[in-house]
């Protein structure tokens, strides 16, 4: 009975996708910017191998150096975002100070900065930073490029610290004076009280942010200078006609971005266990 | 000027509290009380009489708009060492299982992880919790154990002085019966001085030496009880005092027509 | 005992992406104390003869003994003159368009390979680029479906004129070569065009497929009845089957205007020119030679072109016979140069220093050949160079 629950409900879970395979056949047929289904699988089963019709790295290299930049840029919002939305939350003048700031800039397409990131960064990366004209035998350092993990930092910043300032402001009075009684000082209410209680809206906050960041390198990586990255290998592709690359990244992107969101999922479950359950 | 065994003393203290719906609220007004160390003090009155406020103002969460508040003889400018407090609404930390809520006090002051959970597996032990509850989260406890885990994280640091807000109110009264006998045992074991703010007649008189009436913000009588313990709830000198205490309460709310 | 675990994990791990991020990856190129300049190019075969001296610095030193040695594929390589490095080149992949020397003017590349429209309205702007010499000229191509009608260009004209409905055609980017020559041949067959496709008047519409992407989409749904675009952007759509040639963009009236009509150069800025002049020569000698030896030896062009780029052979044997590799600029060339002069001014493309400039003047001030002529003559003093 068990197991038969179990088939009835993988066979409701493959309808889509078969679905989707169906429609990926027919239309490839005769097509030249669809790729049959085999041409992408054949991409995928050697992803270490550097293309030999495409100007790129292999697709393991460029989902390396992808999610690399992702972490970076992830990283970096996290960093500065929980503090910022910390503080906005828990303190009238700094919500009246960057509240209407931050409003603003998140209605702000990440994408749209890229120009100006541009401008402000160049080709720079830790390495040009650390070794200068040397920075070429850095590899992946290299291929950090500042401007591309602005945009991603940009993207992940406000999701992160508007709900860790919501987190902030919706901790209870009550706990706080009740840690203060036991002596606890105001950095002992910052790590015992605030950030736990804070904490599912903080980790919300990094899985919105996280989902952004990675929707946004595919568009960062179409920069001059980088010869990584998925979205480098899929604007590469695109303009080289190679449209099999340009799906199997696109599936690549697919896959990694359900692993990072199931990761910080369990994060989110993980750290909410407290929470009682609605009924 | 203060006694040596005196514990907690309020002088003239009072305490305005401006709001934009009303200007002044006067909480307390020239409000005294002395309370000897080891004394079980209880406070009664109306809702909105200014218990939960003296109560914060003891416990340094608050400040006395005039007057002073002095606890072992210094002045209070913030939460002083020492002193536990148990409130009538959840102040348990939400995220931490209940062996961490009691450990709380003593993570605070630095103290070592195995010598702090023993510490508190003994404290939960005093107020009849088994270990079968130390790794629930508050949320999966009854009221009643919600209430003995709150007594217990205060009481786990061993403060000299605690200080009680209606604790036992959102009990049934079978429980708060269980609780207040607890509470008597522990408090006879340890002598802590222990301030108890209610508005159940009952309650105070089972449970003080000493029961203090309060209305609008000032003391109005204090009656002194001194019947042995276990306190017989049916006794004659029992109802006798609850008639007391309730005619000092019912004189001063009548007088001044109704609440703050 | 958990936590110790974690803790070591973590550290192996932060130590594997250290090691990783580093690319830690064996014996490192030996350093060097030549100036390092950086070159910016764009990837595709109009800049094949960079190509063909990278990949063939084994060669250029038996033959030529100045040439490029590599340090690191496709990045990295040591201008060397005899025993003496002149410089160490990085490789900058920019991309087409504005994108080189808006790269220069924010000061990421000191040397590049791009478009001379581009090139002269960062110049007319304000920026201090010298056009130092062609790479090439030609190369562009007008393509129909494969079932067009259109066969040529005389066909093109009567169906744009009597057509039932206007076409429609794609172009790479607003400044692209191919565009610009384009919009001029239809001024002159008296071809109203514009870009909205409601445009009543408009016998030709012509629509931006975008500067980096390729057309192949736009054709394959038939949402533009043909495009205007450079090589091997031409070879790739026809070898995918989506499209035929119908003319080069060279022999679009007016007639003989557009012949080696100037696409690709080299520029750099001022300073580097001052910087690091020998560097700067040599490199237009290696490019010379590069050029010469893509004329003498189209095999071994295409070959390169093919493994630089990495499209297809097919497409390179389709799209290099097409382009005249060019380094040592010509007085057909220099005339070339101010009929983008004449054409700019016409479309009001400069509105800064060259707005009023006449085409003599514009020519004067955007190329410096001293420097490249000088290259060409030392060379041919040796006798590596033929002569013109």
């Amino acid at each position: 009975m068990k197991a038969k629950r179990w088939i009835v409900r993988v066979l409701l879970g493959a309808i889509v996708p078969v679905a989707i395979l169906v429609v990926w056949h027919v239309a490839s047929v005769g097509s030249v910017v669809v790729p049959s289904i085999g041409a992408v699988l054949e991409v995928l089963a050697h992803p270490l191998r550097d293309p030999p019709a495409l100007d790129s790295t292999s697709l393991a290299s460029g989902a390396l150096i992808s999610v690399l930049r992702v972490v970076c840029g992830f990283g970096l919002a996290a960093v500065t975002a929980i503090p910022i939305g910390l503080l906005v939350g828990r303190s009238r003048g700094a919500m009246d100070m960057l509240s209407p700031t931050m409003a603003a800039a998140m209605v702000i397409s990440p994408i749209a900065w890229i120009p100006v990131a541009i401008i402000a960064f160049g080709l720079s990366s830790p390495a040009t930073a650390l070794y200068g004209d040397e920075h070429w035998r850095f590899g992946l350092l290299d291929q950090l490029r500042f401007a591309i993990v602005a945009v991603i930092w940009l993207g992940a910043f406000f999701p992160i610290a508007l709900n860790a300032a919501g987190g902030a402001k919706r901790v209870r009075e009550a706990h706080i004076e009740a840690a203060r009684v036991l002596g606890a000082t105001r950095r002992q209410v910052l790590a015992k009280v605030i950030l736990p209680s804070a904490a599912p809206s903080i980790v919300t906050g990094l899985r919105v942010g996280g989902g952004i960041a990675w929707r946004v390198i595919i568009a960062a990586e179409i920069f001059p200078g980088t010869r990584g990255g998925l979205g480098y290998m899929i604007a590469t592709a695109h303009e080289q006609a190679s449209y099999e690359y340009a799906f199997a990244s696109i599936i690549v992107i697919g896959a990694i971005g359900l692993v990072l969101d199931g990761m910080l999922r369990l994060a989110e479950h993980r750290v909410g266990r407290w929470q009682p359950k609605e009924r | 000027m203060t006694g040596e065994h005196e514990a907690i003393r309020f002088e003239n203290a009072s305490k305005c509290f401006v709001t934009p719906a009303r200007p002044e609220v006067w909480a307390l007004r020239g409000f005294n009380l002395s309370c000897l160390a080891r004394q079980l003090t209880c406070v009664v009155g109306p809702s909105g009489c200014g218990k939960t406020t003296l109560l914060r103002l003891a416990a340094g969460l608050d400040f006395p708009t005039s007057g002073r508040v002095l606890m072992r003889g210094r002045p209070v400018d913030g939460p002083p060492d020492g002193v536990g407090l148990v409130s009538q609404e959840g102040t348990l930390l939400p995220w931490r299982r209940a062996l961490a809520n009691v450990t709380l006090g003593l993570e605070i002051r630095g103290m070592g992880r195995a010598e702090r959970r023993a510490a508190a597996r003994a404290v939960l032990q005093r107020v009849h919790l088994g270990r079968d509850v130390e790794r629930s989260y508050p949320h999966e406890l009854s009221g009643g154990m919600r209430q003995r885990l709150a007594l217990a994280r205060a009481l786990c640091p061993n403060p000299r002085i605690l200080l009680m807000d209606e604790p036992f109110a959102s009990v049934d009264e079978p429980t708060r019966h269980h609780l207040q006998g607890d509470l008597l045992g522990v408090w006879a074991a340890d002598g802590q001085t222990i301030l108890f703010v209610t508005h159940s007649i009952e309650e105070a008189v089972y449970l003080a030496d000493r029961v203090v009436v309060m209305t609008f913000g000032r003391t109005v009588a204090e009656i002194p009880v001194s019947l042995p313990r276990p306190r017989d709830r049916l006794s004659q000198e029992f109802i006798d005092l609850l008639l007391v205490v309730r005619r000092a309460l019912t004189e001063h709310v009548d007088e001044k027509g109704g609440d703050v | 005992m958990a936590r110790t675990r974690t803790t070591a994990a973590a550290l192996f791990l932060a130590g594997v992406a250290a090691a990783v991020l580093t690319g830690c990856q064996g014996e490192p190129p030996a350093k060097t104390d030549a100036p390092s300049i950086k070159l910016g190019h764009v990837g595709h075969d109009h800049h094949l003869a960079l190509y063909v001296a990278a990949l063939e610095g084994g060669r250029f030193k038996n033959d030529f003994g100045i040439y490029l040695e590599e340090v690191k594929a496709k990045e990295v390589y040591d201008l060397v003159d005899g025993e003496r490095t002149l410089a160490r080149l990085n490789f900058i992949k920019v991309g087409g368009g504005s994108r080189m020397p808006a790269a220069m003017s924010r000061g990421e590349i000191e040397v590049g390979l791009g478009g001379v429209v581009p090139v002269a309205k960062f110049a007319d702007g304000g920026q201090p680029l010298k056009i130092l010499c062609p790479l090439q000229t030609d190369g562009d191509m007008l393509v129909m479906q494969k079932d067009s009608p259109v066969a040529d260009w005389a066909s093109f004209v009567k169906a744009a004129k009597e057509g039932e409905k206007p076409l429609t055609i794609g172009y790479k980017a607003p400044v692209a070569i191919a565009k610009l020559v384009f919009e001029r041949a239809l001024v002159a067959e008296g071809i109203a065009y514009g870009y909205d496709a409601t445009d009543p008047k408009a016998r030709v519409i012509l629509v931006n497929f975008g500067s980096e992407a390729s057309p192949i989409p736009m054709m394959e749904t038939r949402a533009i009845d043909g495009f205007v675009m450079n090589q091997p952007g031409v070879a790739v759509a026809v070898a995918k089957g989506l499209g035929k040639v119908v003319s080069e963009l060279r022999d679009l009236p007016p007639k003989g205007k557009w012949i080696n009509h100037p696409c690709c150069c080299i520029c750099a800025t001022e300073q580097t020119l001052q910087a690091h002049r020998d560097a700067v020569k040599g490199l237009l000698k290696v490019i010379l030679l590069a050029t010469q030896l893509i004329n003498t030896n189209q095999d071994l062009a295409i070959d390169c072109a093919t493994r630089w780029t990495k499209y297809d052979l097919a497409v390179e044997k389709d799209s290099v016979p097409t382009i005249t590799y060019l380094a040592e600029p010509t007085d057909s060339w220099v005339t070339g140069m101010k009929t983008w002069a004449e054409m700019a001014k016409d479309v009001e493309l400069f509105t800064g220093k060259y707005a009023d400039a006449s085409p003599e003047a514009f020519v004067d001030d955007l190329l410096d050949l001293t420097l490249v002529r000088e290259a060409a003559r030392e060379l041919r003093e040796k006798g590596l160079l033929k002569a013109s």
